[in-house]
């Protein structure tokens, strides 16, 4: 995600990351990636939730989900995959990006 | 609803300054406030500060108690557990005329098409995150993100 992390602040988009995981064990992580966007915590997962994408996989965790959201606060585009290894080429969702301002 | 541990002619006084509309209750004995762990939680001789969302069945759905005396939560974050509650969602709104648009009936989780509700949320260097302050400034990618993907 990182590395293409520039090419979608490029498009004037902001990238907002939600995790549920252990606030000590993701941070650790995080300084080891390295992330640049901002990272949330949401222990209690009411945002996965709310998005009906939490513990469909029985790792009572938030399962990977993107949303591009335009800055109506309308949902364009998702990608929720069926398990929870889903991932998500950025050059899709940069593709979405690009179409919502074209 | 409202307790207050202030005697009634402190509380009847800010209720009339302040306007308040709802009920404002007396618990001068401290009970209730004792009873939900609130009193003299922060070692101050009054209840610490405390909202309680409560279903119809009468359980707990949502407990938001103050750290500090001045701590409260938001009315948005009360009106969110609230719409969830009634399976609504809260749509981002960035003007407060779009108000009467604001809770829609939806079937959970957004649809491509619909608005999205907001949150407000901390990072670890509590810091907020929040999303429709995101929304304000463009376009948003929202992950939910694993830390060992």
């Amino acid at each position: 995600m990182q590395k293409n992390y520039d090419e979608i602040t490029a498009l004037d988009a902001r990238v907002v990351a939600v995790t549920t995981q252990d606030l000590s064990a993701a941070s650790g992580s995080i300084e080891s990636v390295g992330i640049s966007f901002p990272l949330a915590y949401d222990v209690t997962a009411t945002v996965p939730r709310q998005w009906e994408r939490f513990d469909n996989f029985d790792t009572e965790l938030a399962d990977p989900a993107i949303y591009v959201i335009d800055k109506e606060g309308m949902l364009v585009w998702k990608s929720i995959g069926d398990n929870y290894q889903h991932y998500v080429k950025a050059d899709e969702i940069i593709e979405q990006l690009e179409s919502i301002d074209g | 609803m409202v307790l207050s541990v202030d005697d009634a002619e402190n509380a009847a006084e800010m209720k009339d300054a302040l306007g308040l509309e709802f009920p404002v209750l007396y618990d001068t004995d401290t009970s209730v406030a004792t009873e939900y762990g609130l009193y003299d939680l922060l070692g101050d001789g009054v209840s610490a500060p405390a909202t309680f969302i409560i279903r119809t069945d009468g359980t707990i759905e949502s407990a938001l108690i103050g750290t500090t005396i001045s701590e409260r939560p938001t009315p948005d974050s009360i009106l969110d557990v609230l719409a969830s509650l009634a399976g609504m969602h809260r749509a981002v709104m960035t003007d407060p005329a779009d108000a009467a648009e604001v809770v829609l009936p939806m079937a959970r989780a957004p649809e491509v098409g619909q608005l999205v509700p907001d949150f407000d949320l901390p990072t670890a260097s509590g810091e907020s995150v929040s999303l429709g302050e995101n929304l304000d400034e463009g376009n948003v990618v929202l992950v939910f993100f694993r830390a060992w993907w």
